[in-house]
Parts: structure tokens; sequence; C-alpha cells
């Protein structure tokens, strides 16, 4: 009878501990945060001078001389370098953001001017996370789904994305970036009570058919904690 | 006859004379006049350009809207109260009309006169925070867009009459915001018009104060 009891014991504790993981808690949203990068293709140096002033400083004025013999075949059009200036005042009033304290980027390089091939970028940015909770913080492609059409460099799914990450002392290899929308997938992870900085390094493959120019690429990060 | 010949022949030659006499007093000539039309060129520049302007996007509060310092047509390009981390799009911010008489058009650049400055908190880069995008129903704070440099020409004046004087090379190429190619005479008004869309994307770092920045536009014969 007691081996019995012993028995079902040990029966209903498998049966808890089986069924308490899901029954305890599940990952929940805390806070979102975005990150913006600019990309600039450029396929070779660019070597320019506007022409009026350049060649103002090639063809110098005449003397006064010239100007008085009022030959105006003397002159040339470079001569008239016509410029005007306006101004445009721009201000913000920054406020703080009261959910920082969990979840913060801090941009260090997010102007990534890029060649045709690969080029990478070491911590780009950093992502700084917290939580009273068991918690791990998500990345997706700002905007992508499974039916999107974004743009280069990240597109969409079922595309690859030409920008990839790598989480400085968590993977120790680049992966695209997730281009199907929520939930994305798993950068990096955290106990409860401690904060975590890390920086994200990124990497860039530019392909031949991409036209020099501007592009932009946001990723969301997504923290979330267990309860 | 040879009478009447003769008479008829007199007034022949005599009709031929007079005719000869006037030409010989008919100045014919010509004058060869060569001249440089001047180059004309002009800019104005219009803040907060049509109904909508005004900031759109980071969270749901405070509520995004033109700050104190903006006005229709006119006044700042106020963001007014934004929060540290989040994107913003601020609508019909700036539009620029040039006027020309130059066959070969003209190009428009902008640049910082410096980065965001505060009176209590120091200086924050422009470079990383505010961009812009030709105007568009479309434009959302994430889109597309390019940033303003911080100028590393000389910078004169103070407030809204800041300018930059470049040297010999001109404004660099990176400030090229607009390539008109042809004169703008004939156009309405005699100008070309463009519109644009500030983006502003805050870095979570940034710091709480009150930040203001002169963008500087040159337009430049061609």
């Amino acid at each position: 009878m007691k081996r019995l009891s012993l028995i079902l014991s040990l029966i209903v504790a498998a049966g808890v501990v089986a069924w308490t993981p899901a029954m305890a808690g599940s990952w929940r949203d805390l806070t979102q945060k975005t990150v913006s990068v600019t990309v600039t293709v450029t396929p070779s140096p660019i070597v320019y001078v506007p022409r009026t002033v350049a060649q103002a400083v090639r063809h110098p004025a005449p003397h006064p001389e010239v100007f008085a013999r009022l030959n105006p075949a003397l002159l040339s059009a470079y001569h008239m370098v016509a410029v005007t200036q306006g101004t445009v005042p721009v201000t913000m009033n920054v406020q703080a953001d009261p959910t920082s304290m969990y979840l913060h980027i801090i941009s260090n390089n997010t102007i990534l001017n890029a060649g045709y091939g690969a080029n990478t970028y070491a911590c780009a940015y950093s992502v700084y996370a917290f939580s009273p909770y068991l918690w791990r913080v998500m990345d997706w492609v700002y905007g992508s789904s499974t039916s999107g059409s974004l743009p280069f460099p990240t597109f969409n799914y079922s595309l690859k994305s030409d920008l990839a990450w790598l989480a400085e002392t968590v993977t120790t290899t680049y992966a695209p970036f997730v281009n199907s929308g929520s939930p994305g997938e798993q950068v990096f992870t955290g106990a409860a009570n401690t904060n975590r900085t890390i920086c994200i390094d990124l990497q860039l493959t530019v392909p031949s058919n991409i036209p020099a120019g501007t592009y932009s690429a946001t990723i969301t990060y997504d923290l979330q904690f267990y309860y | 006859m040879n009478a009447k010949r003769g008479i008829l022949a007199s007034f022949i030659v005599a009709a031929l004379l007079a005719t000869t006499a006037g030409a010989g007093r008919a100045a014919v000539g010509s004058v060869k006049a060569t001249w440089k039309t001047a180059v004309i060129i002009s800019m104005s520049l219009t803040p907060n350009f049509q109904t909508g302007y005004g900031p759109t996007g980071g969270p749901a509060s405070p509520t995004p809207a033109p700050g104190p310092s903006a006005a229709p047509s006119g006044g700042y390009v106020d963001f007014g109260k934004v929060v540290q981390g989040y994107n913003y799009l601020y609508r019909d911010a700036a539009q620029v009309s040039v006027l020309t008489n130059d066959s070969s058009g003209f190009q428009v650049f902008a640049e910082g006169s410096s980065d965001f400055q505060s009176v209590s908190n120091g200086t924050w880069p422009i470079g990383t925070t505010l961009f812009w995008l030709p105007t568009n129903t479309s434009n959302t704070p994430f889109s597309a867009a390019v940033p303003f440099e911080k100028t590393s020409a000389m910078v004169t004046g103070s407030g809204t009459s800041t300018g930059i004087t470049y040297g010999a090379g001109g404004p660099p190429s990176s400030a090229l915001i607009w390539a008109y190619p042809s004169s703008t005479v004939g156009l309405s008004g005699n100008m070309a018009n463009q519109g644009y869309d500030y983006q502003l994307r805050l870095s979570g770092s940034a710091p709480v104060a009150q930040f203001t920045v002169y963008v500087v536009y040159t337009v430049v014969a061609t």
C-alpha cells in the first residue's frame, strides 16, 4: 500500500512537472523599438566639381583693361557664376521615453556607405534590454510580411534579405534579417532583473543589379518577458 | 519719227539717271552686335508650405503635432514634442522655388549649418537624425530618405540669416537635393517648385532638451 502510494505520488509529481511550463507562464510583449539604417550605394568614388565655380577658377576674370575695351568676346559664360542661399530653421523638443528603461537602441553608425559585394559594419548599433522577469529580444524587418514587397536591402519573404546581423558575444555568424513580419527571430536573452547591452554588427551584400543611390531599412526589436 | 525716238530715248536716260542718283544718296550697311546675357537666378524657401504640414509617427503619446514655432507658410519646421527612440515624418516641411534664365538649369544643395544645438544639453548629430525626401503622400517615418550633413565649410551669420561660404569647389555633391535641367522661364510664375518632407530618426540616447538647427539651401546655376 505504501509502495502504491509512492508510485501514485511520483505519477502526480511527473504530471505536475509536465504540466507546469504550459500553465506557469508565456512570452508577453513588453515594448518594441525600431532602428532605421540608411544605405548609400556608391559604385565608385565621386569626383564632382560644379562647372560654374570650377571653370571660373580655371578661367579667371579678365583684367580691368579688358573690360575697358568692352570686348564681349573676351568674356565667357564661366565668368557668370550665379549663387544664392536661403535658410530653413528646424527645431524639436526631445522627451524622455518612459519605456527606455526596458528597451532602447543606441545608434553608433546607421549611415552605411556601401560598395558592390559584401560590406561589414562593426557595432552599427547597440540594443539595451532589461526586465524584472526572464526576457528575450526578438527582431524582424519593420513592415515585412509574407505577402509584402519591400525593396532592397531587406526585401520581403520569400526573398532573402541582403542585410544580415550578428550579435556580438551571442552569435558567431551573420544571419539575414527575418523579413516575414512578427514574431521574427530571437536575438539574445537575459535572466530576470539583469540587463544586457549587445552590439549588433551588420553585413550588407549589394548585388550588381542595384543602382547607386540611397536606401533604407528599418528593423523592429521586440522585448518579451516570460510570466 | 527719228525725232520722236530721240525724245523717248532722252526720257528713258533721264529716268535712269534719276534712279541712279537716288540710290547713291541712300546709306545701306550692317552693324554686328554681340552681347552676353547675364545669368539671373533667385530662390525662395517656404517652410510649412501647404495645409497638412506637421509631424506624424512616434508613440501615441504625446500626439504628434507642430510645435509653437511653426506657422503656415513660414516659421520653423517645428517637430514639437518628440520621444527618444522614435521616427517621425514632418510633411510639407519646406518648398524650394527657383527662377532662372539659365538654359542649363540649376542645382540646389542643402546642408546643416551645424549639428542640432541646445541651450542646456549640448549638441546632437544632424547627420544621423534629420533626413529629407521629396514630398509625397505615401511617405512614412520609415521611408528611404537622405541625411542632411553638417557642413564643413565656413558658416556666416546667425539665426535665419545663417549662410555658408563655399570655396572654389562649391557645395559637396553629397548635399545635392535637386538638379533642374533648363530655364524656368515660361513656367507658372517663371519658377520651378519642389517640396520636401523631413524625417526625424531620434536615437534612444538623444538628450532631453530643445534642439535647433539651420538648414542652408544653396542654388547654383549650371
